[in-house]
């Protein structure tokens, strides 16, 4: 029996999108390649314990390749994905693309990009849904709901004032030491930072701090970035399996789909797609089709479907990513302090930067070093290994990181599109818009001053510009609109093409704040199903 | 029966040539073969007898010397050996072979030397100052002898054919010095001609004849001649002082790093004096048959190609990547390795492309490095700034990874250095100072080198 929505894609929006509609009774097929990473190993072990307790803890952390291992000359990124993680940017066997001016990152995995995230939950505010075809409040009702979901941690405070606040908001993780100087220090100096329209507060993350559902709180075993083995950091295949207690849904993983079969109503007839290993050919029938693939892989999607159905090779114009300037800090007061081994990794502590315009708001998120591999970060100091290493271990607990974002806005110079090849193949071009150094600069500028204010410096050199495509914000090649326009949706995602598709991911956003946009996707979809179906 | 010609250094660039044409002259040969190289060379042929034996253990080929009435000496210490083995296998080497000679009743002694005895001053060429003294001890016996001085010696295969194309291959020609220095190149088949000439015609009436090629030209129009050859285009020329290059060759000769050193100080003075040949009768006879420079210059390498390509050595072997292994951890955390971080380190090394050395620069570094801990730390503080992404650093970093996963080593990069501000910068001054004065030697002693063997250019990075 074909079900009444089929949804591609299990990422975070997909996922939501699909909760929402089945505990409204909607029967929902799923349709995933779904790449599945290993099983915890040794899930009570804390991240040294684990060093001691592996028998061959390099394979663990390095891979069996020493892929993971960062060496000189290699990679400008500080970290790389570690080898628990590779399964959520594998490609299916021949999968390629063809970028200008952009790195992207596709995920097939099952839970899509959100299983490599760091958990940042940052609701948009008024302004910035200002372009956004819908009421504020149609969005803000859903980020109550989706916290209430997932579980989100954070504070009333300072950083409030650019981020709402929402319901079901739990208290925030415990603070590092080197974070509890820096909110001790901020206190202190506020007046002058808010004076430059600066702010420090905890970020906000889906990391829970009390148990929610199978998930336990988070017991700062240290094993973030290699994927937490207490579910304490949301990810979305904790919601798939969620969807899949529900009798009305079907999940279908293992096929890739290639292109949606369109009729001559200019309706989806049926999803088309391909089996992953036997690479035979399926066809599903549908209703209504949700596409939430992510933004690029929709768009892949969408333009297949079109180049099928009309040989048209359609340019989609206005892909948009957050800009990602990493500065890494040392905070003078740490100098030769022990850092504590156990402890949650990722980024504790906001930064906030009022701009003229709220729409060009620079968000920071500041990561304090504690446990994790230093050999990426040993190698940087211009000293022999030895000195190095012996240096490092006296500012290690000084150490911290500032991931700056910049907003982006649609423009017409960038787009993607279908290569001519016979099996066509995504390309995708990007380029800054001319404004962007200056803003970069003034922005970098202001951390800067912030920082020293705070007590840390910054050592020349170390800043590090991410090429576009790093931060995974990836939107706009479909956007919502308020008037009816060539390949658009409507404010309910409902495309202006082929009347029962609608798109449920970044690729409606009609505006990239300098936000993680996964809350919003999430709310977004979730808003969608209630609306629409 | 014509009496046998005994020649040292037969397994050499000349030496090799030397046997076959005196074989083919119809000449009994006995060779002395100290390596084993010769090992399969008197195979099938009944007139050339290889005899396993040291230079400097004399007993070695008494009986050989039996049967010989000539002597070739061709043998030697040259390039970046040590100076006592200069001393050693040129001096005391020839010293040795004179002994046995006359006791055993040579009447005929051919000694090859060098133009660089010719040279203004000799002071650090350790490899001149030898054969100047082997060239007195052959003037001072009782032999009926001749002293042959080639000019450089070219054609396919020259040892210093090699060093010269990096040199003249590089984005622009590298010269040590003004390249004012005359020299005379001669070919290999033309110096095995001018000994069969002193053999033939016996011209051993104890004295010195220099011998060299049809061309005097400049050490600059040397390279030039290299760089049209291989590219079909001259290139423009950067002079690096002399001084700046002899002194810290020299400091790392000093501290005991010569063997490292793919150039000695001394070697340098080729490019500083002029080393062409005097008139005489030898060469006057030689002279209209000889190979001219633009053959000698084209044989080797690959026409019009920018740079010969860079050949990797053979991975290292197990063993020697144990002991890296075993000498880098205990530069890095100051004690050695466990079995399981050996064996990591091992395989990484044998499997991962991006570990192997991609330049000589690279493979000199390592080599370095190898040599033990204070040598690790001065190839590693040089690495560190100036051959970031060199296989060495590389390794290094890959070492550091593998023990930061591993108890009890990751503590001894996890714990912090502690301790009153003041005694922790003190301690981090005195680190850094020791790196410093590592870093000072390095670059005393790596940048010379990198820049006069110019490490293949581009891919020396």
């Amino acid at each position: 029996m074909t079900p009444a929505v089929t949804v591609i894609g299990s990422g975070a929006s997909g996922v939501q999108f699909a909760l929402s509609l089945l505990r409204k009774g909607v029967g929902v097929r799923m349709l995933d390649v779904g790449r599945k990473g290993r099983p915890p190993v040794l899930p009570d072990a804390s991240l040294n314990e684990l060093k001691a307790q592996l028998s061959d803890p390099a394979e663990y952390f390095l891979g069996a390749r020493y892929e993971a291992a960062l060496l000189p000359g290699v990679s400008e990124e500080y970290y790389g994905i570690p080898p628990s993680k590779d399964y959520v940017f594998d490609h299916p066997e021949g999968f390629s693309h063809a970028s200008a001016g952009f790195s992207p990152l596709f995920s097939f995995a099952q839970g899509g990009l959100g299983e490599a995230w760091t958990g940042g939950c940052y609701p948009l505010t008024e302004a910035e849904t200002g372009d956004y075809p819908f009421p504020h409040r149609d969005l803000a009702t859903q980020y109550d709901e989706v916290a209430r979901r997932i579980g989100v941690t954070g504070a009333n405070d300072d950083l409030a004032r650019f981020m709402p606040l929402h319901d079901h908001l739990m208290a925030p993780i415990e603070l590092d030491q080197h974070s509890e100087l820096l909110m001790q220090t901020y206190g202190r100096v506020r007046d002058r930072l808010n004076r430059d329209g600066a702010y420090l507060g905890r970020t906000r993350v889906a990391t829970l701090t009390q148990p929610l559902g199978s998930r336990q709180a988070c017991d700062h075993l240290g094993r973030c970035l290699w994927g937490c083995p207490r579910g304490s950091i949301y990810t979305p295949s904790q919601t798939l399996r969620e969807c899949q207690t529900f009798p009305n849904f079907e999940y279908i993983p293992g096929v890739e789909v290639s292109h949606l079969r369109i009729g001559s109503d200019h309706r989806v007839q049926a999803v088309v797609a391909t089996a992953i290993g036997t690479g035979s050919a399926q066809e599903f029938p549908v209703e209504r089709v949700a596409l939430a693939a992510g933004a690029l892989l929709s768009t892949r999607i969408f333009l297949m479907s079109i180049l099928r159905r009309t040989g048209e090779r359609v340019r989609l114009h206005g892909l948009m990513d957050n800009r990602q300037v990493l500065m890494p800090f040392v905070n003078l007061k740490m100098l030769g302090r022990p850092f504590a081994p156990d402890s949650y990794q990722y980024h504790l502590l906001g930064m906030g930067f009022e701009t003229e315009s709220p729409l060009d708001y620079v968000h920071g998120q500041i990561t304090t070093l504690k446990t994790a591999l230093v050999h990426p970060l040993i190698q940087r100091l211009p000293l022999d290994l030895s000195t190095s290493t012996f240096i490092f271990r006296a500012i290690h607990a000084a150490l911290g990181l500032v991931n700056v974002n910049f907003r982006d806005t649609r423009r017409a110079e960038n787009y993607i599109e279908l290569t001519a090849d016979d099996t066509p193949r995504l390309r995708i071009h990007y380029q800054p818009d001319a404004g962007e150094p200056a803003r970069i600069k003034d922005a970098l500028a202001r951390v800067r001053r912030a920082l020293f204010s705070l007590g840390c410096v910054v050592p020349p050199g170390m800043v590090h510009m991410r090429p576009m495509g790093a931060s995974v914000h990836y939107a706009g090649t479909v956007p919502m609109t308020d008037t009816a326009a060539p390949f658009t949706t409507t404010p309910d995602g409902q495309s202006r093409e082929f009347d029962n598709l609608f798109l449920v991911d970044g690729a409606t956003l009609p505006f990239l704040p300098a936000k993680n946009i996964t809350f919003t996707l999430m709310a977004n979809a979730a808003r969608i199903a209630e609306a629409a179906f | 029966m014509a009496q046998a010609v005994f020649v040292t250094g037969g397994a050499g660039f000349a030496g090799r040539r030397l046997l076959a044409e005196l074989r083919r002259a119809g000449r009994t040969v006995v060779a002395l073969d100290r390596s084993g190289a010769l090992a399969d060379a008197a195979a099938g042929d009944s007139g050339l007898t290889v005899v396993r034996g040291d230079l400097l253990d004399p007993a070695t080929y008494r009986d050989a010397l039996t049967t010989c009435d000539t002597v070739v000496h061709l043998a030697a210490a040259t390039g970046r050996a040590s100076a006592a083995d200069h001393f050693r296998v040129n001096a005391q080497g020839t010293e040795a072979l004179l002994g046995e000679a006359t006791r055993a009743g040579i009447t005929r002694f051919l000694f090859v030397s060098s133009i660089a005895v010719t040279f203004q001053d000799v002071r650090g060429y350790h490899y001149a100052i030898a054969k100047q003294r082997a060239e007195q001890l052959v003037a001072g016996s009782s032999l009926r002898h001749v002293i042959l001085r080639p000019t450089i010696i070219l054609g396919p295969g020259a040892p210093i054919l090699k060093a010269l194309e990096k040199l003249a291959l590089l984005p622009a020609i590298v010269l040590p010095g003004n390249g004012k220095a005359r020299v005379q190149p001669i070919h290999v088949d033309d110096v095995v001609k001018s000994i069969l000439t002193v053999v033939e015609i016996d011209l051993f009436d104890n004295e010195i004849l220099d011998i060299g090629g049809p061309s005097i030209i400049t050490m600059e129009e040397l390279l030039q001649a290299l760089r049209q050859a291989r590219t079909g285009r001259a290139g423009r020329v950067v002079h690096v002082p002399l001084p700046l290059l002899r002194l810290p060759l020299g400091l790392a000769e000093a501290i005991g790093l010569g063997a490292a050193l793919p150039i000695s100080a001394g070697q340098l003075s080729s490019f500083r004096w002029d080393g062409v040949a005097g008139a005489n009768r030898l060469q006057e006879r030689l002279a209209s048959g000889m190979t001219g420079l633009s053959e000698m210059v084209s044989g080797g390498g690959t026409a019009g190609a920018e740079a010969p390509p860079y050949v990797p050595v053979a991975a290292d072997s197990p063993a020697i990547l144990a002991d890296e292994c075993r000498v880098f951890t205990r530069h890095v955390l100051g004690r050695d390795p466990d079995a399981y971080i050996t064996a990591k380190y091992v395989d990484a090394c044998s499997t991962m492309a991006t570990l192997q050395p991609a330049s000589g620069f690279d493979e000199t570094l390592l080599a370095l490095a190898r040599r033990g801990r204070v040598a690790a730390k001065v190839a590693d503080s040089y690495a560190s700034l100036l051959a970031p992404a060199s296989a060495l650093r590389k390794r290094l970093v890959l070492l550091l990874a593998l023990l930061e996963t591993r108890p009890p080593f990751h503590d001894a990069i996890d714990r912090a250095t502690g301790g009153p501000m003041p005694v922790l910068f003190l301690r981090i001054a005195i680190k850094g100072a020791g790196s410093m004065l590592s870093l000072l030697v390095g670059v005393l002693v790596l940048v010379p080198m990198r820049v006069v063997l110019a490490v293949s250019g581009k891919r020396g990075r």
